[in-house]
Parts: C-alpha cells; structure tokens; sequence
C-alpha cells in the first residue's frame, strides 16, 4: 500500500534504506546485506538517482515527491500483486504528480500488478484508471468502466461530482455533510431528485456493459423501457 | 494607474549562513477589480509574494506602491491596513476556535473601521449575506461549521471593512471539488457587485484560470511569464509553464497526449546555478542560459516571458 502522506507515513528516525530492507527481511526472509541490496535496487527502479545516498537519508531530507517514491519502492518490495495507492499524489505538485503516475504505469506494464487507486481527484482517474468505482457515504453509487462513468454518468452524485468540475454546480444540491445516520440512499437528503423510494437502499442498477449505479431513478426508467416494448 | 505595483521586489531569509531567496526580483501591477491569478509549485516564493503585498512581510529590497504611495514603513503607517486584506490557506487554522463569527467580523471594524457601534451588527449581516450565509451563523463557533462555511467566514471577515485588494492565498486548496467551485463562484460575484481586485494564489490551475483575469507564473521567486489568463492556458511560450500545463491531468478518459515530464526535481533555492534558474530542467536550454539570467521580455502586446530561446523566436519572427 502507498499511503496518503509520505512524509507521515515513513518512520522518521529511520533511514530509508533501512525501512525498506526491513520490509524484505521480514516478509521475503532475506538477510541484512541481501535485503539492503534489493532496497538499493528498488530505489533505482522508482527512479531515483544516487540509491546508495537517498538509502542513507532520513525522510525530513528528503522532498515530498522523494518520499512518494521511496514509499512506492516499500510497497513494491515484495513484488505484491495488488498495489492501493491511497491519495499517492494529492500532497504533491503537478509536475512530481506526472512523474509518479508515469512511474506507476512503467511499474504495472512490467510486473502486471493491480492498481486501486484512491482519490477525491477525478481527472487523476481520468487518465490513470481502466475502470472507476464513485463511493458516497459508505455506498457505491455507481461502477464502470472509466469511459462509460465519465461521459455516461447514470447516478445523480456522479453527475453533480462531474458539474462541479466544468460547470456551475447545481445550486439544489445543498452544501452538506454525509448522514451516515440516514437509511437508504446517502445521497437522498442532497439529491434534487429524491423521492419516497429512496428511503429505502437502492440496488445496484444496469445502466450499460459492466456499468451499474445505484438508484430508484434508473429502475424506473428501465421498467418503462421494458413497459413500452411489451 | 494601477491599484497595486511591485517593483523588483525581493525577499531573502536568513537562517545563520544559510541564505534562501524566496523572491528574486518580481516586478508586477494589480488594477482595480482586477483578478490576478498567482501560480507555481510549492517553493516558488508565491505565498512570500503575497503576505509582501499585505505587509506581513517586509520586503529584502523593492517597492511597493498602493493607489500611488509608497508603503515604504508598513500599512498602518501609511493609513490603509483596512484597504488591503488577505484569506489565508487553512480556514480552519485562520479563524479563532473560542470566538463566535460575529466577534471574528466585528473585530476588524472595531480596529480598522470608524463605525458606529450600533450599525456593527448591520453590516456583519450584510456582509454574511454577501457570501451567502443566514444571520444564524453569527451566534456559531468555527467548529460548528463545515470547511466551506469557514471558508466564506474568512472571506467575510477580509471584506468586512471594505477593502480594495484581497490577497487569497490558496483559498480552496483545502476543500472539496464541489465545494470549490462554489467559492469560485461566490468570489467573482464579489468580485462584481465590489469592484475589488484580488491577488488570487495557488497551485490549482484549473481554479486559477476560472477566476483570474491574468496570470503570472513562478519559478523559484521569479516571474517567468505573465499574460492574460487565455492566453497563458492557449499559448504558453515559457518551457517551464508549458511542462505545468501538460502534468495537469484532464478530465477526458479518451485523451492520449503527449506529457512533458520535466527531469529532476526544483532546485534548493539557497544553492541556485549561475543563468537562468530553470536551466537544469529545460529542454531549450543552451550556452547562454548558463551564463546570465533572462529578463522578462514581451513577445506579443502585454505577453511577458522570461527565456532567452522564446525571446530569440520572437526577433527571428
């Protein structure tokens, strides 16, 4: 796992090379020598020139986008077959972002791992993800590939999501917290187009190939689709 | 005249030998109901610049010239703390845990502005109005509300006394996509029914180019390209703002684009190279870039840009 925010993330009075080694000798039993070698190795696969000084430094020597790698060279240590990159790059600027993504898109078409990607960042999604879960309060509100998500929003959180972005946002849709308290919908106590329904929790509805979201609104209207060709 | 006008402004910080220059020389202008946008990476001296402008900073060396007088001695001196006011980064650090949001507006009037103790209260409503929050809210405490409400707190609370220039200093860096485009929103509505310029900061280009009416570019405390804000996002002539622009991620799943990925990383600022400070990382670099620093220069009209290779193209053209 990549977590949020490097710098917190990494033991601060250990070196790095350290922490990373560690990692290699209590999941894959390597010894020290063997273990520091491989973190060496790791390091230069995250692209970082000079392994054998980063290995030496304490995080607080090094810059946010360092530590984002030094945190991917831990995650990548035992060769995981599922990597959770938890906000990897929202600490970051722009420029160290591009960097990263282009380092864990190398990363995957080497090892073939998979990648959850964690983010408020909708255009980090964008160009990142094959396929794109929009979470709500504790529900999935909607799944799909990336491409069908993005153009073809079907839940009315998604769409407000996306406005926010491009477009003036809906100004029905009330600046509010989530009500984990709420039965049902999540969303029902923001969504403008609520109703009695969504006091109950919505299934997940097809909406395409691979593509569903979760509410009433979406059953309605394939119940009528199915009406009419009757 | 402009509102506001920087003259080759520096800021250097000491820290025993060790000297970091966090602003090197930033000449620029602010005029009135003007939108500025600030942008640049973390490091790039953008938020030194902006608490320069409100006086929280004293300059190294430069001018700073408000509505035509030097502030040479701080604002107080020179009477107009109230016309000049600043949104900090954090809301929920800017704003005072123990007090309710009418003492957090009435204060600046009591200090700053000669009001009638009676009509306080009047204008914390209107100003609540402004940034769309109910009279309910001045009883509240700053826990009591969510990230955006702080938000539009702090921006009542800077635009209580009437200001001419607002410094916004990563306003909504900290608050969710949604709740973004709602201050966006809520700040060009000011912005118009005012007639108050700001100087808007932050690392969010896309929040930039939606406000700001132009924008300038920094690179390690210099500004290295300044140019109304189509142009800046259309035709970019800096390498450095060319490879900020590409790293933006877009919001179009189909997009293929070519990236330029800048190599390295920004250079320590207290150990900067001879020439131009971005010559480590740009692909235009060559001989003379190494030997002195570039100057901004126009290309087209008021399209400022800080590159010998740019400049070079213009004369050729």
């Amino acid at each position: 796992m990549i977590f949020q925010q490097p710098r917190s993330a990494l033991n601060p009075t250990m070196r790095v090379g350290n922490q990373i080694s560690r990692v290699l000798v209590l999941n894959q039993g390597l010894g020290r020598g063997e273990a520091m070698e491989e973190a060496m190795a790791m390091l230069g696969h995250v692209g970082i020139s000079g392994a054998r000084r980063v290995a030496r430094a304490y995080p607080h020597q090094l810059s946010g986008g360092m530590c984002q790698r030094v945190m991917i060279a831990m995650a990548l240590a035992c060769r995981p077959r599922v990597l959770i990159a938890d906000e990897a790059t929202t600490a970051l600027d722009v420029t160290v972002q591009a960097q990263i993504f282009d380092l864990i898109r190398d990363l995957v078409a080497e090892t073939r791992c998979g990648v959850v990607v964690i983010t408020h960042d909708l255009a980090a999604v964008s160009e990142m993800c094959d396929s794109m879960a929009v979470l709500y309060g504790g529900q999935v509100m909607e799944v799909g590939t990336t491409v069908d998500v993005l153009e073809n929003p079907s839940h009315p959180y998604t769409g407000f999501l996306l406005d926010s972005i491009e477009r003036e946002v809906d100004p029905r849709v009330e600046e509010r917290g989530v009500n984990f308290a709420l039965a049902g919908c999540r969303f029902g106590h923001r969504c403008p187009h609520a109703y009695e329904a969504c006091a109950a929790f919505p299934p997940m509805i097809p909406v395409g190939r691979g593509h569903t979201a979760s509410c009433f609104l979406l059953q309605d209207e394939s119940s009528h689709a199915v009406a009419r060709t009757d | 005249m402009p509102l506001l006008e920087l003259t080759d402004l520096h800021k250097t910080f000491r820290h025993g030998a060790n000297a970091v220059p966090a602003v090197r020389g930033v000449t620029l202008s602010v005029e009135r109901g003007e939108t500025l946008g600030l942008v640049g990476e973390s490091g790039c001296g953008k938020t030194t610049l902006g608490r320069m402008v409100v006086g929280l900073q004293e300059p190294t060396s430069g001018s700073i010239r408000f509505d035509g007088q030097s502030v040479e001695g701080g604002f107080a001196e020179a009477g107009r703390r109230r016309r000049v006011q600043m949104v900090f980064q954090h809301p929920a650090q800017s704003l005072n845990p123990r007090m309710r949001v009418e003492q957090m507006l009435a204060e600046p009037l009591r200090l700053l502005a000669d009001l009638a103790p009676d009509r306080i209260n009047g204008k914390i409503d209107e100003v609540l109005r402004l940034v769309g929050l109910g009279p309910e809210y001045a009883r509240r405490r700053s826990r009591q509300l969510s990230g955006g409400q702080q938000q539009r707190v702090a921006i009542a609370r800077a635009l209580i006394c009437d200001p001419d220039l607002v410094v916004l200093d990563e306003p909504t860096s900290s608050l969710d996509q949604s709740v973004r485009g709602r201050i966006v929103a809520l700040l060009r509505d000011i912005q118009r029914e005012r007639d108050v310029a700001f100087v808007f900061i932050s690392h969010d280009l896309s929040t930039v180019q939606r406000i700001a009416h132009r924008v300038a570019v920094m690179y390690l405390g210099r500004v290295v390209e300044l140019a109304d804000t189509e142009t800046v996002f259309r035709s970019a002539r800096h390498p450095y703002t060319k490879a900020l622009l590409s790293a933006v991620p877009k919001m179009d799943p189909r997009l293929k684009r070519e990236r330029i990925i800048l190599p390295g990383e920004t250079p320590n600022p207290s150990e900067l190279p001879i020439g131009c400070s971005f010559q480590d990382r740009c692909p235009l670099v060559h001989d003379r870039c190494r030997r002195e620093a570039p100057h901004l220069l126009p290309t087209a009209g008021a399209h400022l840009v800080e590159c010998f290779a740019v400049a070079t193209e213009v004369s050729h053209a």
